[in-house]
């Protein structure tokens, strides 16, 4: 099969074609960095069916980011049929800059010029007949979001693909260009492929060249003493640079045609004054991402209940019936944000569900272990996290309208200078912003920085952005701290717990950066794509597949999962079931590790039921979700054996807690300990992926030994607090001095011993 | 035991036994258990690539 | 002579000469940061740094520092 590959500048409108050509739906983000990894695809309207490749998003050849380094390998080594340069028709420059040195490879290649709808929406105009005829290249007029042009295109590229194209540069006016001339020669002579292409990249002294071709260096070297251009120098690199540039300004740039000279403020100028204004900037960030929060947890909307002190159902003296039930999804005291009256309607859902599951099999007359297997096991479980999901769903949406829009590079731009006093970049923001969607695009997404320490150490901090899986967790278990406290609504602290999570990542970056991680935060030159509006399309998809995603996981996994923790905590060493829970396989397992545990408040301290924080904790290593599907679980069975603690309506939470003894600041310990502790394995492997090669199990241990510290931290203080005497307060305060003398030493000596610039 | 009750039984293991054996076959073939929807996972890295990642120097 | 540093908004140069280190050099000659280009102070962050500036026909982000290796003559303020 033929195999086209799609290369341009991040931002091109690539993926967009991706996915119209191959009718799959990868995930379109705005800023720049997104799509760090080649997809594949089929094309299925050719004469024949052609594999695409979407390579990476880069500026230029030169071995500089990784994206750059896979890109050119791909076209070099993998030698594709055909070369798609996707060129972005408002930013003709810049992208073109891509193409000249494309062209110096030895492939057939069509360009694909997109964007054209802005184009004409501006009033626009370019002659692309012209810039073909002065590339050599065939340029077909596309506009990938309209869909336009795309069948023209693939059929120049299958037509383009089957004849040879030798490279070509644009460099033949360069005072250099006999040098490079010599140097292709002598390549040619070794045989070597594409000899254009590595001959001008060995005399811009391109790391990877000089490495595989060291004798021909010794020829670029000599002509190298002989040369001398005043402004340049010897930098052959920043010469060829500016070379190209002044060629596409001389010769393709008039091509284009401007309406309006000048800057114009058009819609995303406007909208991007108020969003990144001076002042606002900031504070509208951190509104945005309250009221992200706020309709996704708040179970009082905008306040309006204890502004207006609203009656309750109960009040309101309505009687019990489906009709009420469903009302009180969305109002009881309170208005409910749309997260949580998903959420309840979800919940509504699945136990009347699961309400007709167990009578109909009653009545069918099964036995009643089987009817503990489906009803506490599998029901129990998964309802804990099937209610969950549409929640999940309404926290991504929000995070991929923000990402779809454009606006996170912009709060990059406003944060970078906060974020490097802490020693990161501000390009580090996308990544944890992406993390508490789902950690492991978000670990991917880490190699957009360059220096590799500042990668390792964004890396590492990314768990402590809870991510979607994390979310029941930290609900549930607020929602019952909040229940003991007296307080009204668990989502302060849920916030409270996201908050938490981010200051940790805060003070482990600080602590890296000081210690292990030295070393220069990663430059900051950046494009800032427009702002636009997400489609409305592209967002129903990607929601619609990470819903089917987490239903899949919730139906597979999750459900083995709970049948199995059903199995070892009914079942005891002989292989025979046990009425008393404490006896089975998974009490003595948990028992087993959970003196562990006592620093955190959930170990010995508990009663003989104990056991089930460890092990919820410890299920969360297949998939967060886990730990309530287990909660789920356990906490049925513990209600089934021991009525008396089956408290009407309580959640499975609250069950655990009259269950175990388990106390309010060992709860809040336990939602840290989950929320910092090693992320599920599917993230594990991506974070080992990411990390080079021997490093890893430095980043096992340090989420390890994070997590179990300070939620260590968190019970003690939170305790002695809660006793509010003398003697705590002093004791915080203790530590927070000897913390800081700590810090400030450790930087006085890193001051005063700077390590030296890595790449 | 009930008719209802083998099937019970029986589907129960059958589900257990069947995810750990995939999770198996996908372990050993490369692919992790993220769902690995990579269309929309824009970026999960670990999916066909890893065994030409391993041939080829990275970095 | 004005480094793009000290650019006030909505100031105008041409670029002159970009100097720096060298990954700094090479990621703003990629980006299109070279001698004869227009470039135009779009924004400065809250804090003055980073700043955004238009050049080649798009928006362009960048530190302080890194701005302070290009050098610039104006053309009209």
């Amino acid at each position: 099969m033929k195999r086209f590959a799609l290369a341009g500048n991040p931002n091109c409108g690539k993926t967009t074609l991706f996915n119209c050509l191959t009718g799959s739906t990868a995930h379109v983000g705005n800023w720049p960095g997104v799509t760090v990894d080649k997809r594949e695809g089929t094309y299925k309207k050719c004469a024949e069916p052609i594999s695409i490749i979407d390579l990476p998003g880069i500026y230029s050849l030169s071995p500089y980011t990784p994206e750059e380094v896979i890109s050119r390998n791909y076209i070099l080594d993998e030698k594709p049929d055909c070369v798609i340069n996707i060129v972005d028709a408002t930013n003709l420059e810049r992208n073109l800059y891509l193409t000249t040195q494309i062209m110096e490879m030895d492939v057939p290649m069509v360009i694909a010029l997109n964007m054209m709808d802005m184009v004409e929406k501006q009033g626009d105009k370019i002659d692309e007949k012209e810039l073909e005829r002065r590339l050599g290249i065939p340029v077909v007029k596309i506009s990938a979001l309209k869909g336009t042009g795309l069948t023209e295109l693939m059929e120049k590229a299958f037509e383009t693909s089957s004849k040879e194209r030798k490279g070509k540069t644009v460099l033949e006016g360069c005072e250099i260009y006999h040098l490079i001339s010599d140097v292709r020669i002598a390549l040619d002579g070794q045989n070597v492929a594409n000899p254009l292409f590595h001959a001008i990249k060995l005399v811009e002294n391109d790391e990877i060249e000089v490495q595989m071709h060291s004798t021909t260096i010794k020829m670029v070297d000599e002509f190298k003493q002989s040369f001398n251009n005043e402004l340049f120098g010897t930098d052959f690199e920043a010469l060829v640079a500016d070379a190209r540039y002044k060629y596409i300004s001389k010769n393709y740039s008039p091509l284009m045609t401007k309406k309006e000279k000048g800057v114009k403020l058009s819609k995303s100028d406007k909208a991007d004054k108020v969003l990144t204004n001076k002042w606002a900037g900031i504070p509208i960030f951190i509104v945005i991402l309250f009221a992200i929060f706020h309709l996704t947890f708040s179970e009082d909307l905008f306040y309006l209940g204890s502004i207006f002190s609203l009656p309750t159902l109960e009040d309101l003296g309505v009687a019990e019936n489906f009709g009420t039930a469903l009302l009180a999804c969305f109002y009881d005291g309170a208005i409910f944000s749309p997260g949580v009256i998903l959420f309840n309607l979800m919940d509504l859902i699945t136990s009347t569900v699961f309400g007709w599951i167990t009578a109909g099999l009653e009545s069918l007359g099964a036995a009643e272990w089987a009817l503990s297997l489906i009803g506490d096991g599998i029901l129990g479980g998964l309802g804990g996290v099937l209610s969950f999901v549409p929640q999940i769903i309404v926290l991504l949406l929000f995070l991929s309208i923000l990402e779809d829009t454009g606006y996170m590079a912009r709060v990059a731009f406003i944060l970078d200078r906060i974020f490097r006093r802490f020693g990161v970049s501000g390009r580090a923001f996308i990544p944890m912003i992406m993390g508490f969607g789902c950690s492991i695009p978000a670990m991917v997404n880490t190699r957009t920085l360059a220096d590799e320490r500042e990668r390792t150490l964004t890396l590492r901090t990314i768990p402590f952005f809870s991510c979607g899986a994390k979310l029941p967790i930290l609900t549930a278990v607020a929602g019952a701290v909040a229940h003991i406290l007296g307080a009204g609504d668990g989502s302060i602290i849920s916030f409270l717990m996201y908050v938490v999570g981010m200051a940790v990542a805060i003070v482990s970056i600080i602590l890296m950066r000081s210690t292990t991680q030295r070393g220069e935060v990663s430059p900051f030159i950046m494009e800032l794509p427009a702002y636009h509006a997400p489609s409305f399309k592209g967002l129903m998809i990607h929601l619609w597949d990470k819903t089917k995603h987490y239903v899949k996981k919730v139906f597979t996994i999750i459900l083995a999962s709970t049948i199995l923790v059903w199995f070892l905590s009914n079942f005891n060493w002989s292989w025979a079931m046990t009425g008393d829970i404490n006896d089975s396989i998974l009490a003595s397992l948990g028992q087993f590790v959970q003196p562990l545990f006592t620093p955190l408040g959930f170990g010995s301290q508990l009663n003989a039921q104990g056991w089930v924080f460890v092990v919820a904790a410890v299920t969360g290593l297949i998939a967060k979700e886990e730990v309530i599907a287990t909660f789920g679980t356990l906490a049925a069975i513990f209600a089934t054996a021991a009525p008396e603690i089956a408290v009407e309506g309580a959640t499975d939470v609250m069950t655990m807690v009259l269950g175990t003894g388990i106390t309010w600041p060992a709860l809040i310990a336990f939602i840290i300990f989950n929320m910092t502790t090693i992320p599920c394995f599917a993230a594990v492997a991506a974070a080992k992926g990411e990390t080079p090669k021997g490093k890893f199990k430095w980043t096992l241990l340090f989420w390890v030994a994070t997590s179990y510290i300070v939620s260590a931290i968190s019970y003690t203080a939170i305790t002695m607090f809660a006793s509010w005497s003398l003697w705590s307060i002093l004791a915080t305060l203790g530590i927070i001095i000897v913390s800081v003398v700590a810090v400030l030493l450790i930087r006085n000596y890193n001051k005063k011993h700077p390590v030296k610039g890595v790449k | 035991m009930q008719l209802i009750d083998i099937i019970i039984a029986v589907a129960c293991s059958l589900i257990v036994l069947s995810v750990v054996v995939i999770a198996i076959i996908n372990k050993m073939k490369g692919k992790t258990s993220c769902g690995c929807d990579c269309a929309n996972c824009s970026g999960c890295k670990s999916c066909k690539n890893k065994t030409s990642k391993q041939n080829t120097a990275n970095k | 002579m004005k480094k793009l540093s000290d650019f006030s908004i909505g100031e105008t140069g041409v670029i002159v000469k970009v100097d720096g280190e060298p990954r700094i050099k090479r990621r703003l000659f990629d980006m299109g940061v070279t001698p004869g280009a227009e470039v135009y102070m779009r924004k400065k962050a809250p804090l003055g740094d980073p700043i955004e500036v238009t050049i080649r026909g798009y928006e362009l982000t960048l530190r302080k520092a890194e701005a302070e290796c290009v050098d610039t003559k104006e053309i009209k303020a």
